[in-house]
């Protein structure tokens, strides 16, 4: 009984000292991305996968809690969450001591503690005009002096000047970072949260400024060892980074967090000793080297294959489960709504459809309620996803589940609609505008097979509502294009979250945002006083209440036809532990484990 | 001089009867077996792209009348993956707050909604049960694919043989007055033809579609635009070798005018070359077509092509779903195979130096 115990304390105590020990160079994660990164220079990138593999290697200001839902922002490299000033306008962060950037040939071997300048060059950075960053909106036009610093280097000849100091963003001292903004920024405290606002280390930059996408150096958990572009990333982990313990608290009715809690809490961060991203262009063989276990984690199962391996209850898509086959032997699933609405989207500009008049009011929503949204939903995303009632997806915060944006699918009433605002049906079967004139309706599609798909669903309204139709398939892009000009009919679009608050999301409809994030190029005096209000909040019950005014406006004036927000769904081989979607986070590679065989 | 002509003639056909080149064609291709049996099924494929622009075949084939991907009825049912019964919600339904949403007064237009929602009445459809079967299996909108194959097949043939037509009318205009008159004409006509021979073929037809949109009519005027060149360089060198034969400087010497010389006298005696030039091509286009709206150029969405199939089975058969493909595959390559078969029959029947 004694030796029993006396065994037990000698596992207990090496388990401990291994504990503190590096991650095992022999743990090697297998994970797998849909579609080719650009690099890792997080102010020169706007891609997901760039940035899902920067989440490992960079460390910005804030993060989130791994499993708390809805997302909750925690401090990261500093010591708390920003101290405020009275009036909004001042924030200010300390930095921990202790913290480094990983080894590299730039520092000369001497260890690189992480410092208030360097969380300053990092935020900078985005706004020289010299890295042309698809990111600087993030600064620009927010921090006091910087456009000025970005305007001086902008003319010809210019050089962004990064020491000279501005209150907008300034090292205080060797540990405080100080921000001053020059209008309220409520969504500043998510900006410090993404990696691309993460610190950088001056003397790298400059010293790999031909090629800084290639060459990475961060404080995070994992440096680049190996890169192929578009091909193949290793990262191992940093020797440098700071010891930490895993402790997650998930909520009580949290299935998935209790789980990953309980997999992962006391083991140190990170767990992984190197981890192999390999990029799939196409959806078969990244499936196949899956099922044959070449892969430990399928970043996403395709939407071709949903069905095949998922079972999804189809009269609640949040209920999802393995099909048997796959169940048997160990494959795990996560699931987790993404922080985005797909919708469709009339031009407020267009002649026939848009404006704020009753018939066309009438028509818009005549249309709207007679697109079969629930079998295009079944057949398209094979109920993948949920629908879209509020502008606020859920898991973003602001958003009320009890709220119904649409009104209900019903082709009988919208033809009667229709009748009752003169919209009569001409001789040729088409319906005209109520003062008798013919009209066809610009729908913007994309090219492909999945475009033609919904195109179909769509004309079978059309149809019912004898309106005439023609569809215009562009590419992506050209898409793009017409929708900021407003120079469409009827389109598809889709917003997913740049961070997780409902005014990401709200300010889609403003109309000040004409030209830029508001396709439907919805001009509405109602819904922009609300909006301007809320700007003036945090969140709150007081802004959610401005939020469901908002969105009556917008159902009032029937400015969209539905549409869904999708799941992603992560599967993992059954040695992966701690491995869950997280709705901001592209990657959990950092917080996961491997059970050795 | 014309008596003694008009008497001379009968006199020949009485020595030996004479057949003319159609019919001793048509009597060596009933010799050919492989290829009467081909012109048979050739000829039920016409009837049945005829009964489709008719509408009296495949005319329904946009009507869901069975489940999304309803397996065909001849496969063995397998029992579906199901989950467990959802645990009730602790509290029930009843506790969770009402439903927000727009009320009728709040409504710009709440009072017609409410006036539309007394006369949707007349506007009501029935909504039949979905058979979850069908002979042939059911494509994603739970349209039947043994109708959506027959109209697919009739709009690819349609496409087909009117495409053929056009290019043959193009590269027999220009290539007869190319070859005919010669010259500067000549030199002018062989520098077009060869712009449009140096670009790729199928670059060439993408670039054309991609500028004209979409639709049956596009797709038959650029498939005609790009493929005439072949037919171009057959006639003008038939037309080269015949203008200086004596029965055209015959028709030459009675004053017939070219346009007569060109059209009555020389364009016969080509016409069994047209002919198998045509098959070829009308089974180049059906490919090509299929190609087309494979890559999404093809036909609109209110139409269906065996290409347009095509294109959806990439997506159905990594979920299992085999039907849609097998049904075009095997119209195609019938429809393909028995033309090209035709195709030789027809070459070697209508060659009069052949047997």
């Amino acid at each position: 009984m004694n030796m029993y115990k006396a065994a037990l304390a000698a596992l207990l105590g090496v388990s401990a000292l291994t504990a503190h020990a590096d991650p095992d160079p022999d743990k090697v994660l297998r994970a797998s991305f849909n579609a080719p990164e650009t690099g890792y220079d997080p102010a020169k990138v706007s891609d997901v996968y760039s940035h899902g593999v920067g989440e490992n290697i960079f460390e910005p200001l804030l993060t989130y809690d791994y499993v708390a839902r809805p997302a909750k922002l925690i401090p990261n490299v500093v010591t708390a969450l920003p101290e405020v000033s009275a009036d909004g306008s001042t924030y200010i962060f300390h930095l921990r001591h202790g913290i480094y950037f990983s080894p590299d040939p730039i520092f000369k071997g001497v260890k690189r503690e992480l410092t208030a300048a360097d969380a300053a060059y990092g935020l900078k950075r985005l706004a020289d005009p010299a890295v042309a960053s698809p990111s600087n909106y993030l600064v620009l036009g927010h921090f006091v002096g910087v456009d000025e610093l970005a305007d001086a280097a902008g003319k010809t000849g210019g050089k962004f000047d990064y020491d000279k100091v501005v209150e907008g963003i300034k090292a205080v001292d060797r540990y405080t970072l100080q921000l001053k903004v020059k209008t309220p920024y409520p969504g500043l405290q998510y900006i410090l949260a993404m990696p691309h606002t993460s610190p950088q280390a001056r003397e790298v930059i400059e010293g790999y400024a031909s090629n800084t996408p290639a060459h990475p150096v961060g404080t995070g958990p994992y440096m680049l060892q190996d890169w192929k572009p578009g091909v193949k990333t290793v990262l191992i982990y940093n020797p440098n980074f700071r010891h930490e313990v895993f402790n997650f608290q998930p909520a009580a009715d949290d299935a998935e967090g209790q789980r990953v809690a309980k997999e992962m809490n006391g083991k140190t961060y990170p767990q992984i000793g190197r981890i192999e991203v390999t990029v799939f262009t196409e959806e078969q063989p990244m499936w196949l080297q899956f099922k044959s276990q070449q892969l430990d984690e399928l970043y996403g199962v395709p939407q071709p294959l949903i069905r095949g391996v998922l079972t999804i209850d189809p009269n609640n898509p949040r209920r999802a489960k393995i099909k048997d086959e796959y169940a048997k032997i160990g494959l795990k699933l996560s699931r987790a709504l993404d922080p985005e609405i797909t919708y469709f989207s009339f031009n407020g500009k267009d002649p026939i459809l848009g404006g704020l008049g009753k018939p066309q009011i009438a028509l818009r929503r005549a249309i709207a309620m007679s697109f079969d949204e629930q079998s295009a939903m079944r057949d398209i995303r094979r109920n993948n996803a949920v629908r879209v009632e509020y502008i606020t997806p859920p898991g973003v915060q602001g958003h009320n589940p009890h709220f119904r944006m649409f009104f209900p699918y019903n082709r009988p009433q919208a033809q009667a609609l229709l009748d009752q605002f003169g919209y009569k049906i001409g001789a040729d079967g088409y319906r005209t505008t109520p003062d008798g004139k013919p009209f066809t309706i610009d729908f913007l599609s994309n090219e492909g097979a999945i475009g033609r798909q919904w195109d179909e669903y769509w004309q079978e309204a059309f149809d019912v509502l004898k309106l005439r139709v023609s569809f215009r398939h562009v590419a992506f892009n050209d898409l793009l294009k017409a929708m900021r000009s407003c120079t469409y009919g009827i389109t598809g679009a889709a917003w997913i979250a740049d961070y997780p608050d409902g005014d990401n999301f709200q300010m889609l409809m403003w109309s000040k945002n004409i030209g830029a994030e508001n396709v439907s190029c919805y001009s509405s005096p109602r819904y922009d006083k609300l909006y301007e209000q809320s700007q003036q909040l945090h969140a709150g019950p007081e802004r959610d209440k401005l939020y469901d005014a908002m969105n009556k406006v917008v159902s009032e004036d029937s400015a969209w036809a539905p549409g869904e927000t999708r799941f992603r769904n992560r599967m993992m081989q059954p040695w992966v532990l701690g491995d869950e979607v997280h709705p901001i986070f592209q990657t959990s590679w950092r917080f996961t484990d491997i059970q050795k065989k | 001089m014309t008596t003694m002509i008009n008497q001379a003639a009968p006199a020949a056909t009485e020595t030996r009867p004479q057949r003319g080149l159609w019919a001793m064609g048509w009597r060596r291709l009933k010799r050919n077996k492989v290829a009467f049996c081909s012109f048979w099924v050739v000829m039920a494929y016409m009837l049945l792209a005829v009964a489709g622009w008719l509408n009296i075949l495949g005319d329904g084939w946009r009507a869901q009348i069975a489940v999304p991907y309803a397996p065909p009825s001849f496969l063995a049912k397998t029992v579906a993956d199901t989950l467990p019964p959802e645990a009730p919600v602790a509290g029930g339904t009843a506790s969770a707050p009402a439903l927000i949403m727009v009320t009728p007064e709040e409504d710009p237009i709440g009072k017609e909604m409410e006036i539309a929602r007394q006369n949707m009445g007349k506007y009501a459809t029935a909504n039949d049960a979905k058979l979850e079967s069908l002979p042939f299996g059911a494509d994603l909108r739970g349209r039947d694919v043994i109708h959506k194959t027959l109209k697919g097949a009739s709009t690819s043939i349609f496409v087909g043989l009117l495409g053929a037509l056009l290019s043959i009318v193009i590269g027999t205009s220009l290539g007869s007055v190319a070859g005919y008159f010669g010259g500067k004409v000549d030199d002018f006509l062989n520098w077009f033809y060869s712009v449009f021979t140096s670009v790729p073929d199928m670059l060439l037809l993408l670039s054309f579609a991609a500028v004209a949109g979409r639709g049956i009519k596009t797709i038959i005027i650029v498939m005609a635009l790009t493929s005439w060149t072949g037919t171009f360089r057959l006639v003008r060198a038939e037309y080269l070798k015949l203008r200086s034969r004596e029965y055209v400087q015959a028709a030459s010497a009675i004053g017939a005018s070219d346009a007569r010389r060109m059209f009555v006298h020389i364009l016969p005696n080509i016409s069994h070359l047209l002919l198998v030039q045509f098959s070829l091509l009308t089974v180049a286009l059906i490919k090509y077509e299929a190609i087309l709206s494979f890559l999404g150029f093809g036909v609109g969405v209110t139409q269906v092509s065996l290409g347009s199939m095509l294109a959806e089975a990439p997506a159905e058969l990594v979920q299992g779903f085999w039907w849609q493909m097998v049904a075009v595959t095997i119209a195609m390559s019938l429809l393909v195979t028995t033309f090209s078969l035709l195709i030789d029959g027809l070459r070697d029947a209508l060659d009069p130096k052949a047997r």
